[in-house]
C-alpha cells in the first residue's frame, strides 16, 4: 500500500463527496526498545506503525477522522465519518487551510550518529547497569531502559501544500532502588538525543545512584510556610503540569487566567518564558508545525510581561491574531490542537550552588509527584507530594520527604526570584518543557 | 479478523529460534470522542485503531514486536525479527490452534456504531445545559463524550485461539467555577462497560450538578490546614486510595523485581483486620470488567486483602514465570501497542458494619474527602499521594477547597 497514492484517493474521495476542502496528515514511525536487569536482555520490543487523520470543510463546518487500516473500503468509510463529524461541529471557522509557500527553516532533527543498533544499545544498557552496581553495595535492584526512534510526517491539502519531514531520537534511561536496614529509596538519570552523541554509559548508573543513597535518611518538615529552591527538574515539572495555561485554545475556552492579559505583568521582571522549535536535536524541534506552518522562536514573557499566548491558526483567527506556529497533533489520533514546542524558562547567571547560597534557610524541591491529579491548570493551585532537601545557613543539611508543597502557579511566576544557569529539558515528544533552578519565593509545606 | 492458518503460521514463525512461547494479540478497535465546550461541539472525531502484536518467551526473556500492517507478510516479517532478537537455535514448530470461548457476562444493547452522533450529542447536550444552570457562578462547562468498540483476538502456543469484545461508553463532565478573581474546577465522569444504553438509563443531570455543585462549593470555600490529621474518605471513587497506596505495589510488574513494598508478605498481616480488598474483572458491565484479559486467561474475581491479610497478587503471564506463580487473569495492554502487563481492574474496599455517619461523629477533627481526584505511587517505597477534590472539616460546616496531594 502507497502513502502517497492512499492519501491522493482520499483527498480526491473528499471532495468528490462535496466537501470543500480537505487536509492529510500522516505519520510513520519505527521505534526500537531494550531494558536490561540483571545482566540480561529483559525485555526487546520492536514496532513499526502508522496512520493518518483526515480533516475537512464544509461551509464553516470542519470534521475530522482517523486510521491505522487502509483498506479500499476505508476511504469511504472515512469519507463518511468526516461528513458525520462535520454534521456534529457547531464552533464555525472559515479559515481555510495553510496553503503553504514560505519557505521553512533548517532545523536540525535527524543525527545518524544517534541511531544505534540494538546490539549497541544493550551494550549501552548493560554497562549503565554494572556501573550502578558497582557504586555501592546498597544498591538493590537497577532498570535500564534504550530506545531509538524515527519517524516521517507528511501533511498534504487541497489547496496544495504539501510538507514532509523526517526525525529521529535516542535515549537511555536508568533507575535504581537502593536499601538500608528498612529504608528504601529511588533514583534516576536520563541521556535523550543530543546528549547520546557523547553519551557516557557509566556516568549515568553514577549519577542514578547518587540521587538514590542521597535520600538516605529523609524525613519530613514540620509544617509551615518554606522559602523554596526548585531544582531545574522539579521546576520543568512544574512548568509542564501548567503549560495548557499559555495556550490560545485554553484562552479561548475560557480555562486560562492569563487570557486577555498580554501586556501585562504576569511574572517577575526577572523571568523569561520562551518557545523555540528551532533547538538543534531537541525533542520539540521542528521546521513546520502541524498545520504545516513554518516554526519560528518566541518570546512568552519578557521582564514579566506577557507578550502572547501559543496559537495555530484557528485559534489566531478567533482572537484576532497570528499563528506562533504552534499547532500540533499527539499523533494522528489526535485532534488538531496547539502545544508547545521546546518551553523553557530562561537561565540566568549564577550557579545552582549560588542559589542555594541566596535561599539560606528554605526547602531544595529536587522531586514533585502527583501531577495529574494535585496540579490544576484552571485555576493555578498545586498540591504535590516533594521530596528534596532542608537548607540552612546556606548549607545543605538533610535530604526531605513526606511533605506536600502547595501553592499557585500565577502567585509562583511572581515570586521568582533568580534563575540558575542549569537549564534542564525534560524530553517529553508532545511538548518539551524545560526550566533552569529557580529560587522562588514562599510555598506551603505540609509534613509534621 | 486474522485466519487461523495465518495465526498458526505466524507462531511458527515466531518460535523458529527456539523460543519456548509465542502469542499474537490482534486488536480493532472503533471509537468516538466528542467534546463540547461552553455549549458548542468543538470537535466529533470517529477512527479506527488497528494492529497486531507478536510476543515471544525464551525462559523470561520476552521479545515484543507491533505492526499496524496486517497482511500475512509483514506480519511474519514481525515474529521473524522478533524471534532473531532472541537469538537460539533454529527450530521448525508447526501450531495448532483450538478455539476456546467464554460465556460473555457483559451484554451490550445499543452498540456505538449503531447509534447515530446526533443522539450522542444530545446527551451531552443534556449534561452542559444542567450543570450550566446550576448556579450564576458557574463560568464553563466542558463535556466530552468517549465510545469504543474494541474486537480482539489472541492466539498462542499452547493451542488456543480466543477472542473477546469490548464496548465502553463514558460521559465527563468538567465545570468551572469563578468567585474572586479564582477559578475551581469540579468534575464526574460516570462509565461502564455498556453500549449507549448507559446513558439512556443514566441520571445525566445528577452528574452533571454534581460536578457544578463541587466547583461551586469549593469556589466559595477556605484553605486547608496543612499538617498530620485524620481523614475520612467517602465511598465510590474514595477506593483510589486502595488503589495507589496498595493496588499498583500487587501488581506483578513491580512485585516479580523486588520492586514492591509487598514484596515477600503473602499471607502476613499488612493491614489491619477490618480491611479486606477485592480486584473483580467479573462484574457484569463494570467499567473494568472483560470477558478474558488480554492473554486471552478467563476473568476472575481476586481476593488481594482478606482481613488484612495479604492473600494474593495480580500476576501476568511472563510474571507468573519470574515469580514461579499463576496467571490471575489480570492481563490488561493499552492497545496491541503494548506487550500486556498485570493491572488492576474493578478494584475496591469490601463494606464493613458501621454507617458513615457514625464514622464522622466518631472522629474529633480531621478531613473528611468527600470526592477523590486520582494520585499515584512509587511501589518500591509505598509512598503515595492522591488529590482530593472537595473536603470539609469533619466538625464544622466550613469546607477546604485546596486539599490536594495528601499522603
Amino acid at each position: 500500500m502507497d502513502m502517497r497514492n492512499y492519501t491522493s484517493a482520499l483527498l480526491e474521495q473528499v471532495i468528490t463527496a462535496g466537501l470543500d476542502e480537505a487536509e492529510v496528515y500522516s505519520l510513520h514511525t519505527e521505534q526500537t526498545r531494550v531494558s536490561v536487569f540483571k545482566g540480561e536482555v529483559d525485555s526487546f520490543t520492536l514496532a513499526s506503525t502508522g496512520g493518518l487523520a483526515v480533516r475537512a470543510r464544509s461551509g464553516e463546518h470542519w470534521g475530522s477522522a482517523y486510521t491505522e487500516r487502509f483498506l479500499d473500503a476505508d476511504v469511504f468509510l472515512l469519507a463518511e465519518r468526516l461528513r458525520q463529524s462535520i454534521a456534529a461541529v457547531e464552533k464555525a471557522s472559515t479559515t481555510p487551510l495553510y496553503a503553504g509557500g514560505a519557505a521553512y527553516p533548517e532545523v536540525t532533527t535527524t543525527e545518524p550518529s544517534i541511531l544505534f543498533t540494538p546490539a549497541e544499545m544493550i551494550s549501552m544498557a548493560m554497562e549503565a547497569e554494572k556501573s550502578a552496581y558497582a557504586c555501592d553495595s546498597r544498591v538493590a535492584t537497577v532498570q535500564v531502559s534504550a530506545q531509538v526512534t524515527t519517524r516521517n510526517r507528511t501533511i498534504r491539502n487541497t489547496l496544495g501544500l504539501n510538507a514532509e519531514d523526517d526525525a529521529n531520537s535516542a535515549s537511555l534511561r536508568i533507575s535504581v532502588v537502593a536499601r538500608q536496614g528498612t529504608e528504601t529509596r529511588q533514583g534516576s538519570a536520563l541521556r535523550r538525543s543530543i546528549q547520546m552523541m557523547d553519551v557516557n554509559p557509566a556516568e549515568l548508573g553514577q549519577e542514578a545512584v547518587t540521587e538514590a543513597l542521597s535520600a538516605f535518611g529523609a524525613e519530613s518538615l514540620p509544617s509551615g510556610t518554606y522559602h523554596v529552591l526548585l531544582r531545574n527538574d522539579a521546576a520543568s515539572m512544574l512548568l509542564g503540569a501548567f503549560a495548557s495555561v499559555f495556550s490560545g485554545e485554553s484562552a479561548l475556552r475560557k480555562l486560562s487566567l492569563l487570557a486577555g492579559r498580554i501586556g501585562q505583568h504576569v511574572a517577575s521582571p526577572l523571568l523569561t518564558l520562551r518557545d523555540d522549535p528551532t533547538l538543534r536535536l531537541e525533542s520539540g524541534s521542528a521546521p513546520f508545525d502541524a498545520e504545516g506552518v513554518p516554526s519560528r522562536s518566541k518570546s512568552l514573557i519578557e521582564d514579566g510581561v506577557l507578550q502572547t499566548l501559543l496559537q495555530n491558526r484557528f485559534t489566531a483567527a478567533l482572537l484576532g491574531t497570528e499563528s506562533t506556529g504552534n499547532a500540533a497533533r499527539s499523533g494522528y489520533r489526535g485532534d488538531l490542537t496547539v502545544a508547545p514546542t521546546n518551553l523553557f524558562f530562561g537561565p540566568g547567571t549564577n550557579s545552582r550552588a549560588d542559589l542555594i547560597k541566596e535561599l539560606n534557610n528554605g526547602f531544595c524541591v529536587t522531586d514533585l509527584a502527583g501531577m495529574h491529579a494535585g496540579a490544576n491548570p484552571i485555576s493555578g493551585d498545586f498540591s504535590l507530594l516533594a521530596n528534596g532537601f532542608l537548607v540552612q545557613d546556606g548549607l545543605v543539611t538533610r535530604p526531605v520527604d513526606q511533605v506536600t508543597v502547595a501553592g499557585n502557579f500565577f502567585d509562583l511566576l511572581k515570586s521568582v526570584e533568580s534563575a540558575a544557569d542549569d537549564l534542564y529539558f525534560d524530553g517529553s515528544p508532545t511538548g518539551n518543557i524545560g526550566s533552569p533552578s529557580l529560587l522562588a519565593g514562599s510555598l506551603i509545606v505540609a509534613g509534621n | 479478523m486474522l485466519s487461523r492458518p495465518c495465526l498458526e503460521r505466524v507462531l511458527s514463525a515466531a518460535l523458529s529460534t527456539g523460543g519456548d512461547f509465542a502469542e499474537v494479540f490482534e486488536e480493532e478497535r472503533d471509537s468516538t470522542s466528542v467534546m463540547m465546550v461552553g455549549g458548542l461541539v468543538e470537535s466529533a472525531v470517529a477512527g479506527t485503531d488497528s494492529g497486531v502484536g507478536v510476543r515471544v518467551f525464551a525462559g523470561l526473556r520476552s521479545v515484543y514486536a507491533y505492526t499496524t500492517g496486517k497482511d500475512e507478510d509483514t506480519l511474519i516479517h514481525a515474529a521473524l525479527s522478533a524471534a532473531q532478537a532472541l537469538p537460539g537455535a533454529r527450530t521448525d514448530r508447526t501450531v495448532s490452534l483450538c478455539t476456546a470461548s467464554f460465556p460473555g457476562r457483559h451484554p451490550i444493547r445499543l452498540y456505538p456504531g449503531d447509534v447515530a452522533l446526533g443522539r450522542k450529542v444530545e446527551v451531552m447536550r443534556r449534561a452542559r445545559a444542567a450543570a450550566a444552570a446550576y448556579d450564576p457562578i458557574i463560568s464553563q462547562v466542558r463535556v466530552r463524550y468517549m465510545d469504543e468498540d474494541q474486537r480482539v483476538q489472541v492466539a498462542n502456543t499452547d493451542g488456543v485461539v480466543s477472542s473477546d469484545r469490548r464496548v465502553r461508553t463514558r460521559l465527563m463532565i468538567d465545570a468551572v467555577a469563578t468567585w474572586n478573581g479564582e477559578n475551581q474546577s469540579g468534575f464526574y465522569g460516570p462509565g461502564a462497560s455498556k453500549g449507549f444504553e448507559f446513558l439512556e438509563d443514566l441520571d445525566v443531570e445528577f452528574y452533571a450538578c454534581e460536578a457544578a455543585r463541587i466547583a461551586a462549593t469549593m469556589a466559595r470555600a477556605d484553605r486547608c490546614p496543612p499538617g498530620r490529621m485524620p481523614v475520612i474518605i467517602d465511598n465510590e471513587f474514595g477506593g483510589v486510595i486502595f488503589h495507589e497506596a496498595c493496588g499498583h505495589a500487587l501488581e506483578a510488574t513491580s512485585v516479580a523485581k523486588g520492586n514492591s513494598v509487598f514484596c515477600g508478605k503473602l499471607g502476613q498481616q499488612v493491614a489491619r483486620p477490618i480491611v479486606s480488598a477485592v480486584d473483580d474483572g467479573t462484574i457484569p458491565n463494570a467499567w473494568g470488567s472483560m470477558n478474558m484479559d488480554d492473554e486471552g486467561t478467563p476473568m476472575r474475581r481476586n481476593v488481594l486483602i482478606e482481613h488484612g491479610v495479604l492473600k494474593s497478587n495480580l500476576i501476568d503471564r511472563l510474571n507468573a514465570r519470574r515469580m514461579a506463580a499463576k496467571t490471575t487473569g489480570s492481563s490488561r495492554r493499552e492497545s496491541y501497542r503494548f506487550a500486556p502487563t498485570s493491572r488492576m481492574t474493578n478494584t475496591f474496599i469490601c463494606p464493613g458494619d458501621l454507617k458513615p455517619e457514625e464514622i464522622i461523629a466518631d472522629t474529633e477533627y480531621g478531613l473528611y474527602a468527600k470526592h477523590m481526584g486520582g494520585g499515584s505511587v512509587v511501589p518500591a517505597t509505598g509512598a503515595f499521594n492522591f488529590a482530593v477534590n472537595e473536603g470539609s472539616s469533619s466538625r464544622t460546616a466550613r469546607l477546604w477547597p485546596r486539599c490536594g496531594g495528601l499522603r
